[in-house]
């Protein structure tokens, strides 16, 4: 369904850039680039970005259209021969086109180093040519799980700055272990790392659920007081240098949320498991990380406005004066 | 499912159309739009990456920069396309050449 959507809203975005770019009726330009505007915040949601997609919103089709409709008005002398907007250099430019687009496309489509997502792979390497082997799809948590030698153990990692307590985090874990279960993998433990209020240098690993309570929310009823303890006993409690997951009751997966970068790196390093990247980071841009990690730019985002602002409003008033 | 290549290929193609744009357009205002479809297509991009490989929202942050550096390019720019167009009376980029020496 999502797929659809995108693909729609795709095909939105290209068609009135292309009409941006092709039509001689300036007017008609500035309301195709409105809907390619529109198209690209919608591209935003699509990759979490929600706040991102409000100011595309807000600045762009509020703000720049409006001005750029402005412009057109006040430069078509009269209106009806002034709004062509005539062309030049067509081939050089299309061949330009045509090399630059090959290129960014062969980049984009070819072999990337960049389009592996989810895993951490066992030691022994099993799960590295079981990955490799099926080329034709992207390392995932499914290909993973079908393949016919499956991993002992792996951790996916989901790095999130907020605890691992946000609503963010709970969906994100809900996402992940939907991905298992319709994989076929049951045993998968929720393990939080945090840092120890007494000694802030120590991480306390916290084992919190399997994964199939965490998809129907009955996370007590899931998961037997004997099994929860033998796990906890493995991992919780222990910082995290004296992990030591060989001793836990062998789950597949563990899903480590909330751990900062250190933590984690002791984590995998004390498995042997090599990370190949992130799960996902479903993380917003919202008011706590604008005004707080982010402050400067910010700020400096903010002073660059209003010099543009004042900038406009002086050579435009220039130009009354004169 | 909804992957990098996707956005990249997406992002490309707004790329190269904007910069169509930018190349064949004798309408300083078109040009100016080329601008803008340029800088959303990087900006997908920065967003898409930092979804899908860096983690984290340095690349929203980032992607914020540019779209106020956008909007305060495009008023400094309309106001003095405006500015040209009070004393020459076009806009066409290749007629205004006060400047060549």
């Amino acid at each position: 369904m999502s797929l659809v959507l995108f693909y729609g809203f795709v095909g939105l975005a290209l068609t009135s850039a292309l009409i941006v770019v092709t039509t001689r009726n300036i007017v008609h330009a500035a309301f195709a680039l409105m809907v390619t505007l529109f198209s690209v915040a919608a591209f935003y949601v699509f990759l979490d970005a929600d706040f991102l997609a409000v100011i595309q919103l807000l600045v762009y089709v509020g703000g720049i259209l409006v001005l750029v409709l402005f412009g057109v008005m006040m430069t078509s002398g009269s209106l009806l021969v002034k709004l062509r907007a005539p062309v030049r250099q067509l081939a050089p430019a299309a061949a330009i086109g045509v090399v630059l687009l090959g290129l960014l496309l062969h980049v984009s489509i070819g072999e990337s180093p960049w389009d592996q997502f989810v895993l951490v792979e066992n030691p022994d390497g099993s799960a590295a040519a079981a990955i490799q082997g099926s080329a034709s799809e992207r390392p995932s948590l499914a290909s993973l799980a079908t393949a016919s030698v499956r991993p002992r153990l792996s951790i996916a990692y989901a790095s999130t700055r907020a605890q691992g307590e946000g609503p963010a985090d709970r969906l994100l874990e809900q996402e992940v272990a939907t991905a298992l279960i319709g994989a076929g993998i049951q045993r998968m433990y929720v393990v939080q790392s945090r840092p120890d209020t007494l000694n802030p240098t120590r991480h306390v690993v916290l084992v919190e659920k399997r994964v199939t309570s965490l998809v129907d929310d009955h996370a007590e009823a899931d998961i037997s007081d004997e099994e929860l303890a033998s796990v906890r006993e493995a991992v919780a409690g222990r910082p995290v240098d004296g992990f030591a997951p060989a001793e836990v009751s062998r789950p597949e997966m563990l899903l480590v949320t909330g751990a900062d970068e250190k933590a984690r790196v002791a984590l995998i390093g004390d498995l042997g498991l090599r990370e190949v990247t992130d799960v996902r980071t479903v993380v917003g841009l919202g008011d706590s990380v604008m005004l707080g990690e982010f402050l400067l730019p910010f700020e400096v985002v903010g002073a660059l406005l209003l010099v543009a602002l004042i900038g406009a409003a002086v050579v435009s008033r220039k130009e009354l004066e004169a | 499912m909804i992957t990098l290549s996707h956005f990249m290929v997406v992002s490309a193609l707004l790329f190269v159309f904007g910069m169509f744009a930018v190349l064949t357009r004798r309408n300083a205002i078109a040009i100016l739009m080329g601008i803008e479809l340029i800088l959303n297509s990087a900006n997908l991009n920065f967003v898409a990456f930092s979804r899908y490989v860096v983690g984290g929202v340095a690349g929203q942050m980032i992607a914020v920069f540019v779209i106020v550096l956008a909007a305060a390019e495009a008023a400094v720019a309309l106001a003095i396309i405006l500015d040209i167009y009070q004393k020459l009376g076009t806009i066409s980029p290749d007629e205004t050449r006060e400047l060549k020496g």
